[in-house]
């Protein structure tokens, strides 16, 4: 049976000034409504009832892009999707939000989300309130022909706010020319509008929904050099403060991957841009920054076991096997977890935030180097890194030793770094060229060291599970498969590099560097 | 999908008056009903305030050229739809004798409704004709209102035995006391008596209230104005046997 929590697109909506001087809606709705219809049809409130609402959907808008609206209305204890239009239920209890998709019961509406939403947490995004009132709409022989559902609605959660009255039309059976000559009537006597924005469309469109971005400039050619960088900096900035109380709360694995990543931006281009700012700044905070890669370095390794640990399961002989080695992973993940919120939580990081900020808006405020422009800077450094690029990856033959291939791929990260910083100044087909060049080189740089950091860590654990006492032959047996199988990895990473370099960093991507920002 | 008929080739006895507050059980428990008004005179119809006219009237629905779906009106009731009653249905006799297999003619126009409805309730004119053995044919229970009087326990061992002897598929036949007057002798005895000679009588009875002459003034189900009254209690007793006696699927109840 529907529960009749219709988020049908409705007919009419009308703007939320039209109402607000009236402390009854309801009654407001009625007069309204009578007026309109009057004298060929009578209105009569017919029932009303409120809906609480908690919309919900990952951070970054996974479901709202594979075009899937989810509530959950905890006074029914139901999960709602509505997808094209099309309405699924599934009962829920007790559920705590954030969750993951893949720790709720599976059910019609869960089975729905949990592969758009991937390995990210469901969120609530908003909570609102709807207050709908149907009206019944008679005809002269006293036949309901028409029903109204006029819904007042709220957002309550993260602020109140009024939301515009919605107005369906329900048609019923056998009375479709009766609604079309209500509908005609509202629109010509009302101020009610069409509409064909859903619900969900409606409150995600609301200003108070918005989020809140750190204001920033965007990089432009001629802006002063350290303007630049200090404003690419900032973005960074913004990246750790929207995502550290995620990764405090431990509400998804992806918050520390992304703050991660705005920490080795941060840290790149204070490595290779750091001399543009005032004297001793990239210095002084290079170190802090280094600290905060460490420190969130043992929570990220363990995530990535644990993500990948299905798949690699699938892989050897016995996959049970791998159950104590699992176990035993999400008990240290645990504990890095923790140290890790506690570093989040110190006062060494909030200093090393504001301070920060602090020192990129004096950048902002009085930039120095009125001689060297954005895109000076751009070119001179593009070109040195990718320079870099090319020396590093002509020393390496098929058996020298790892190191050397290692210190290609961070030269490759530091290209491809150095120009997500100046992408705003660089031309777009050149752009894509020279990204295509590096990502294919990445992804086997990628390969590469995956398998050696990997065989080695898999030994590690091993070891250290022997000395717990944690585990017994099989476990260990079906480690070393796996451990196996990435040397295998490796080894086939760097023959396919030796034998390519020219096709990556050859003379024709050279000609792509050349032409990515024009002096 | 069941059908039920509301029958009795007598006139005036309740048959009306039991399909309206019996389909309206029906959807009331959530089940998709849809109540058929055959009757020419439209009593049915007009109880549930719907204008009795179908486009194209019995010649174009019996004929098959306009689809039943489209004639359909929701009632004020959530899941109770009704196929009004029109005046051409006077003639629907001659209608369904140009047919294929006449007495089978209602039955196969229903069997397209299976998907949209659980449960179709035929209200039905007082005759013995053509569109009653279609009814009969068409239904998975007959029931049949009757006043305790000597003559229409008569009629109903009549109908009993023309029903026993229907070639092919054969409804379920059951009998139920109507307009029962308690203080009336005549009809103590027979309520007493009768369903004990007589399998197919329910000791079921609706007792005569001015209650149910009300529904005519408001136009609603009894059982939507007055749940409460002796007669809405024995509709819902009624109601509660056909679910048995057809083995109805548990429903959900409508939430409001
Ligand atoms: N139980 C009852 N008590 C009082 N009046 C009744 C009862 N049942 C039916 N009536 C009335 O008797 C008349 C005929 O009933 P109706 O259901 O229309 O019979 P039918 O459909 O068999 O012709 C109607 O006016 C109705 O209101
Ligand atoms: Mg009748």
């Amino acid at each position: 049976m529907p529960l009749h929590v219709s988020f049908d697109p409705p007919i009419l909506t009308l703007d939320a000034s039209d109402t607000e001087s009236s402390t009854t809606p309801a009654a407001a709705a009625q007069d309204l409504l009578r007026a309109a219809l009057a004298p060929r049809f009578a209105v009569d409130v017919e029932r009303s009832r409120v809906e609480v609402l908690t919309h919900l959907d990952t951070v970054d808008g996974r479901l709202h892009q594979a075009g899937i609206d989810l509530a959950h209305l905890p006074r029914r204890r139901r999960l709602v999707a509505i997808v094209a239009g099309v309405q699924t239920d599934q009962q829920v209890t007790g559920v705590r939000w954030p969750a993951l998709a893949t720790d709720l019961p599976a059910g019609a509406v869960i089975d729905l989300v949990r592969k758009p939403a991937w390995i990210r947490a469901l969120i609530p995004y908003a909570s609102t309130e709807a207050d709908t009132t149907t009206f019944a709409v008679r005809n002269s022989d006293g036949k309901i022909v028409v029903r109204i559902h006029w819904t007042a609605a709220f957002l309550t959660q993260p602020a109140s706010v009024r939301i515009a009255a919605r107005v369906g039309i329900e048609a019923l059976r056998g009375y479709r020319s009766e609604a079309d000559q209500v509908r005609a009537a509202l629109l010509e006597t009302t101020s009610l509008v069409p509409s064909v924005e859903s619900w969900f469309d409606t409150v995600r469109t609301l200003p108070a929904l918005r989020p809140k971005v750190a204001e920033r400039f965007g990089m432009q050619p001629d802006q002063a050099a350290d303007f630049a960088v200090a404003d690419a900096l900032l973005g960074y900035l913004a990246e750790l403060d929207a995502t550290v109380d995620g990764i405090i709360a431990d509400i998804d694995t992806e918050y520390l991957h992304d703050f991660r990543v705005a920490v080795r931006r941060t840290r790149t281009v204070l490595k290779l841009l750091g001399d543009v700012l005032p004297p001793g700044l990239a210095g002084r905070t290079a170190p802090e920054f280094r600290w905060l890669g460490d420190v969130t370095t043992p929570t990220r390794d363990l995530d990535v076991y644990l993500l990948e640990l299905d798949d690699l399961a699938a892989t050897v002989t016995h996959p049970d096997d791998l159950s104590a080695f699992g176990a035993y992973v999400r008990e240290r993940r645990a504990s890095a977890q923790r140290e890790l919120a506690k570093a989040l939580k110190s006062k060494r990081y909030t200093d090393l935030v504001e301070s920060w900020r602090a020192a990129l808006a004096e950048v902002i405020a009085h930039p120095s180097h009125a001689e060297q422009t954005a895109s000076d800077l751009a070119v001179e450094r593009l070109h040195k890194v990718f320079a870099k690029c090319q020396k590093r990856s002509r020393k390496i033959t098929a058996d020298s030793h790892s190191e050397l291939v290692h210190d290609l791929r961070k030269a490759c990260k530091e290209m491809r770094y150095l120009m997500e910083v100046f992408k705003p100044l660089c031309d777009k087909r050149a752009y894509k060229n020279v990204i295509a060049d590096f990502k294919e080189l990445q992804d086997l740089l990628g390969e590469f060291q995956d398998g050696e950091v990997q065989a080695a860590a898999l030994r590690q654990f091993a070891h250290e599970m022997v000395q717990a006492g944690k585990v017994d032959a099989n476990a260990i047996l079906a480690m070393g498969e796996l451990s196996g199988k990435f040397e295998a990895r490796q080894r086939a990473a760097r023959e396919t590099l030796t034998e390519h370099h020219e096709n990556y960093l050859g003379r024709k991507a050279a000609a792509h560097v050349d032409r990515l920002v024009r002096k | 999908m069941k059908v039920i008929a509301s029958y009795n080739l007598k006139g005036g006895v309740g048959k009306t008056t039991a399909a309206v507050n019996l389909a309206y059980l029906s959807a009331r428990q959530g089940r998709r009903t849809l109540l058929w008004d055959l009757d020419p005179q439209g009593a049915a119809t007009y109880l549930f305030r719907v204008k009795p006219r179908v486009k194209g009237g019995s010649p174009k629905l019996v004929g098959g050229s306009r689809p039943m779906l489209d004639a359909i009106k929701a009632t004020d009731f959530e899941h109770l739809d009704l196929l009004p009653a029109d005046f051409t249905y006077r003639h629907m006799d001659i209608d369904l004798n140009e047919r294929p297999k006449p007495q089978r003619t209602l039955r196969r126009l229903l069997s397209p409704l299976s998907a949209e409805f659980d449960v179709v309730m035929l209200d039905t004119p007082p005759s013995l004709s053509l569109v009653s053995e279609n009814v009969l044919r068409a239904s998975d229970l007959v029931l049949v209102p009757l006043i305790p009087t000597v003559l229409s326990v008569r009629t109903f061992e009549q109908l009993a035995t023309f029903t026993r002897e229907l070639k092919g598929r054969k409804p379920k036949l059951r009998g139920y006391f109507s307009m029962l007057d308690r203080r009336r002798k005549l009809h103590q005895e027979i309520l007493a008596e009768l369903p004990q000679e007589n399998r197919q009588v329910s000791s079921i009875a609706i007792p005569s209230a001015s209650a149910v002459e009300q529904m005519t003034v408001r136009r609603e189900p009894l059982v939507a104005f007055s749940a409460k009254s002796p007669a809405a209690q024995a509709f819902g007793q009624l109601w509660d046997e056909a679910v048995r006696l057809l083995d109805l699927p548990e429903a959900t109840p409508s939430s409001n």
